[in-house]
């Protein structure tokens, strides 16, 4: 555990993964700070219970990084992306303890420091040494590897070989270890080259299967809750915040796409297509269909997209978009926007004005009614007096039998026997939720031969004190028709408008704290994608708490006053010793071959009894000239000296001959 | 359970093996390698594959590589003649290289004959932790992996390995394992020789203070067999007229011949000191732990200072009953201390046993040490019978009784006994 490498080996590696990630402007510092620690004379005195809150404050930097990486993953998944940038990240979070290691009077934690359960312990184990060069070089060596770029094993081979050779078993000439260690470094380039083509090959064999994992939001099909048993819940997040003109006194509905076809539950949009859009302007303007006449207003609504896409949610009548910084757009001809290559958080402006109509006119599908409904929704067109009437007053009866005679409800229970789980609703329950309304007004409006379509989004009406913004959660996701009126189309909700009553009695009582960690998530999204919102300026609060608490720590380290300068051996340990350049070491490295090393604590004398060399005169003298020089406080003379290199050099002649 | 065993057995096989056989850089390495590979599942990803191939390629280079070679060490130890449970024993291994060339950078640890039979301090396990604890305890001490100084060719080399016996009992070596890095410095190749050994584990002791009670010698019926006459002892106190009866090797040859009838010596009876040390071995139902706790605590009180008139019947019922006695020459303390190492619980032998043993026992008392593993009415008829026969009685209770122990009886447990046995006199 207390492997060090050699001199150099740590700063290389350490400008290999800066080059690699780009950050080598932050690794050359980084680098000097390590490799000049044996260098400088100064060492911090910390204590024990110092070097444990060092690996406490390294567990904090640790927590963060996670905190952080896991707030941008909710942002913007997968987590493995993230997961990769916390091992890019991994010398940049050993470096503090590696630091303080290398700079500080103990030279090495222990084991203990690591674990609070073994901070107290007496066991062994918490008390093994533990320097983290080597698994800091390792660690180095991994984080370079997590960006795609090429040529990695041209540096990472030469670095490990260089640790292997230097770290080589003594009984082993270095020759040996080199060959091996480039064997290595030859055989790994044309297998890590076959290994990512066997990968390919397998990508092609199984693309299909890959694929049937991946199916998200689809803007082509809606599967409603229809027919399903039991309680809709959803959750109080908030997904989206919108900010309006004042004198734009709401509720919005903000539709994010619109279907065309029922069958079995589901809402689909046939017959559709994606037109791409083109950015105008500074490139985050996008134009849907030219300026109407009239007057405009404009919404600013603030989205999460989920990997960088999604659909936008946009009021009826909208027609230009401002600020909003995606790489595609695309509008398909039922109205629904599509963002792709986008940052986590889009911050846009909706410009939208009542005759701006971005929806197709009505075709033949607009009209359709399910076969298996059909009988039932034919029959309550015609004693609702739907059938023949103009489309306004179909409408008004439509809102007028919907809301007259059923109720809200979030209670789903199973279709009736014989019957659909719309005829359900229609003839039974009379009890349902907004998909329930949205469908039955479509379907019924379509069976009196008005064209309508259903239309999926959210109700906006709750306002934020504490955003200081209109906020839609995902309970406030929404269905609607929408219904072709005076040559346009409006949006006809005829869902009860209590229903926001309901949803907001699933409320539970930490919602304000959910609500305050939503915020927060939302300020730093906005501080993460602050180049996409163009929003700057908010990263200085960061800067300077960060400033900070450099600060802090700097003067705590400083106001100890710890700093010392030891000596950086043992008086009488190092190469100035006493008699450190006795020639009588030749002789006991002559005896050590023969009968092996005087081991670590046995006295010189001790030793060379029980190796039976005490019974030469010669020797006797030598080795007691040798203890005086090394032991007496008045040391060997010159002349003594003088002898005793004579002495040893006939001794080692006499071996010699002998041999 | 017993796949759960199984399980726990595996993993342990595995880290211990991993352990022998990776060197400090080959298991950093490895976890590098372990990691690399669940980032480089993805190749277009990042490179990290590319590092698990890497690493991947120098182990199995290493693996080959700790093929070659032959191996020309053979050792033995050289052992005491005792240990003591929780003190590191210090002992020499004698290495003689057989080879042409030095050998460097080895390791050698000891591989134990596991002693399946012996009671685990703790029957019940349900954590690898606790599994792990009670198979070393099984074992008798821990197999670390111990450096051996550089071996020159054909030369004999000591080196010293350190042990820490974890229970008492025999500990049974079986072999001795060396480990030998190859060139890359990865990986050791393991090497058994297969050299059995054994070890006798005392019991973990305290100190005690010296035994004084106030209740003096104690006349022994029929005397004490080859006790040395120190004291009151079976002295000779005069000459008297043959009786009808008398053995013939206490006549006295010479005034037999002088006065032309038999006259016989006469001996005083023998009042000796005699202390005794009671150990309750009738655990039904109690952790093994307990009994563990009070043999360590008899060995600390056989060990203890009693003055040299004193002798000391060590009495406990283990496959039948047993006194064992010490002092007067008659033994040694080592011995009770070797017995006590052995020591089992019953399970098979009614408590009345024990109180049999000591009827026989309990005239020849000057006073009694119990160690008992519990309070109930029969410990406390046991007592009583001490007291009837007026031998002054210490008793300690190890571990917590079932019902609230008399006034002036002692409780200890494992982590107390230590504090209780030092103020055990008062």
């Amino acid at each position: 555990m207390t492997l060090t490498p050699p001199p150099g080996l740590l700063a290389a590696t350490l400008l290999f993964w800066g080059w690699r990630i780009g950050l080598w402007p932050l690794a050359l510092p980084m680098a000097l700070v390590l490799e000049l620690a044996p260098r400088v004379g100064w060492r911090w005195a910390l204590e024990d219970r110092e070097l444990a809150r060092a690996i406490d404050l390294s567990t904090l930097l640790w927590v963060g990084a996670l905190i952080l990486l896991f707030t941008r993953y909710l942002n913007q998944p997968p987590l493995a992306t993230h997961l990769y940038t916390l091992v890019g990240w991994l010398p940049l979070l050993l470096f503090p303890p590696l630091a303080l290691q290398r700079y500080s009077t103990a030279g090495a934690f222990r084991v203990g420091h690591l674990f609070h359960s073994l901070r107290r312990s007496d066991r062994e184990l918490a008390r093994q040494p533990l320097k983290l060069d080597t698994p800091y070089l390792i660690a180095c060596l991994l984080a370079a590897s997590v960006t795609p770029q090429a040529n990695y094993l041209s540096g990472a081979s030469p670095l490990l070989l260089w640790m292997l050779a230097a770290t080589r078993p003594r009984r082993y000439r270095w020759p040996l270890t080199a060959t091996l260690a480039i064997a290595v470094g030859l055989a790994a380039f044309p297998l890590g080259l076959g290994l990512h083509r066997l990968q390919l090959t397998l990508e092609d064999h199984f693309t299909e299967w890959f694929e049937g994992w991946f199916i998200e939001v689809d803007p082509y099909r809606s599967r409603t809750a229809l027919g399903d048993i039991g309680e809709l819940k959803q959750s109080g997040r908030v997904v989206l915040r919108l900010k309006a003109a004042p004198g734009d006194p709401g509720p919005w509905l903000l539709r994010d796409a619109s279907y065309n076809s029922y069958f079995d539950g589901a809402w689909q949009a046939r017959n559709t297509r994606f037109t791409r859009l083109d950015p105008a302007g500074d490139g985050r303007e996008w134009i849907l269909i030219a300026r109407p006449d009239g007057p405009s207003r404009r919404l600013a609504i603030a989205l999460e997209l989920r990997r960088g896409a999604g659909m936008l949610p946009l009021p009826a009548g909208a027609w230009r978009l401002e600020r909003l910084a995606v790489g595609e757009l695309q509008l398909n001809n039922l109205g629904a926007l599509e963002a792709r290559e986008g940052p986590g958080l889009v911050e846009y402006q909706v410009s939208h004005a009542p005759a701006a109509e971005r929806d197709a006119p009505p075709a033949e599908l607009d009209l359709a009614v399910p076969r298996r409904e059909q009988a039932t929704l034919q029959r309550l067109a015609l004693e609702l007096g739907l059938v023949g009437a103009a489309p306004a007053t179909a409408v008004a009866k439509v809102r007028a039998f919907l809301l007259g005679q059923f109720r809200y409800s979030l209670d789903l229970s199973a279709p009736a026997e014989g019957l659909t789980a719309l005829e359900t609703f229609l003839l039974r329950t009379h009890a349902g939720h907004c998909e329930y309304f949205a469908s039955a007004a479509v379907l019924l409006l379509r069976a009196a031969g008005v064209p309508a379509r259903y239309a999926t989004g959210f109700s906006v009406s709750e306002y934020s004190p504490l955003e200081g913004t209109y906020i839609a959660r995902r309970r406030h996701a929404h269905a609607w028709a929408l219904v072709w009126l005076d040559g346009r189309w409006q949006d006809f909700d005829a869902t009860p408008p209590d229903w926001t009553g309901f949803e907001d009695a699933q409320m539970p009582w930490w919602q304000g704290l959910g609500d305050l960690w939503s915020w927060l998530n939302h300020r730093f999204s906005r501080w993460r994608w602050r180049e996409a919102t163009a929003d700057d300026g908010d990263n200085r609060g960061w800067w300077g708490l960060a400033g900070l608490l450099a600060a802090i720590l700097s003067w705590r380290l400083l106001r100890r006053r710890r700093i010392c300068r030891p000596p950086l051996g043992l008086k009488g340990s190092g190469p100035d010793r006493p008699g450190a350049t006795s020639p009588f070491y030749r002789v006991m490295d002559t005896l050590a071959t023969r009968v092996g090393a005087r081991p670590p604590g046995e006295p010189l004398e001790t030793w060379l009894r029980r190796i039976g060399a005490w019974n030469a005169p010669d020797l006797v003298e030598m080795a007691r000239w040798h203890q005086r020089w090394r032991f007496d406080p008045a040391g060997l003379g010159k002349e003594e000296q003088q002898r005793l290199a004579e002495s040893v050099a006939v001794w080692l002649a006499t071996q010699d001959a002998s041999r | 359970m017993r796949p759960l065993l199984r399980l726990y057995r595996g993993v342990h096989r595995l880290s211990h093996g991993l352990r022998q056989r990776l060197t400090p850089s080959g298991g950093w390495l490895l976890g590098a390698w372990v990691i690399a590979g669940a980032f480089g599942v993805n190749t277009r990803v990042g490179m990290t594959y590319q590092l698990f191939v890497l690493l991947a390629v120098a182990f199995a280079v290493a693996l080959l590589a700790s093929r070659f070679g032959r191996w020309p060490v053979t050792a033995r130890r050289a052992l005491p003649r005792y240990a003591t449970v929780g003190q590191a024993l210090r002992y020499r291994l004698h290495l003689h290289n057989h080879g042409a060339t030095a050998q460097r950078d080895l390791v050698v640890s000891d591989e134990w004959r596991e002693a399946p039979l012996f009671p685990a301090p703790s029957a019940r396990f349900s954590t690898y932790r606790q599994w792990r604890r009670q198979a070393a305890w099984a074992r008798g001490a821990n197999g670390a992996m111990h450096p051996v100084p550089d071996l020159p060719p054909d030369a004999v080399t000591e080196a010293e390995l350190t042990l820490t016996p974890l229970r008492r009992g025999w500990l049974e070596f079986a072999a001795l394992r060396f480990g030998r890095p190859e060139p890359l410095g990865l990986l050791r190749r393991l090497f058994r020789q297969p050299l059995a050994d054994r070890l006798l584990a005392l019991p973990r002791r305290y100190p005690v203070p010296p035994l004084r009670f106030h209740d003096g010698r104690r006349y022994q019926r029929g005397g004490v067999n080859l006790a040395q006459p120190v004291g009151e002892a079976d002295e000779f106190v005069g000459l008297r007229d043959y009786r009808p009866g008398d053995p013939p090797r206490r006549i006295h040859w010479r005034s037999f011949a002088k006065r032309g009838e038999p006259v016989v010596k006469e001996f005083q009876d023998e009042f000796f000191v005699r202390y005794g040390l009671l150990l309750d071995s009738f655990t039904a139902g109690a952790d093994p732990l307990r009994f563990e706790t009070a043999v360590s605590a008899a060995a600390s009180v056989a060990t203890a200072e009693r003055g040299p008139e004193a002798l000391l019947d060590l009495l406990f019922v283990g496959e039948r009953a047993y006194c064992f006695t010490a002092g007067r020459g008659l033994g040694q303390t080592a011995q009770l201390l070797e017995i006590l190492a052995c020591v089992t619980p019953d399970r098979t032998q009614p408590f009345s046993t024990l109180l049999a043993l000591l009827a026989d026992h309990a005239a020849g008392l000057s006073a009694c040490v119990c160690i008992l593993l519990d309070w109930d009415a029969e410990r406390r008829q046991l007592l009583n019978l001490l007291r009837g026969q007026g031998v002054e009685t210490m008793a300690l209770v190890v571990g917590p009784p079932s019902m609230p122990p008399e006034p002036g009886i002692r409780v200890a447990t494992a982590d107390t006994l230590a504090a209780e046995l030092a103020r055990l006199m008062p």
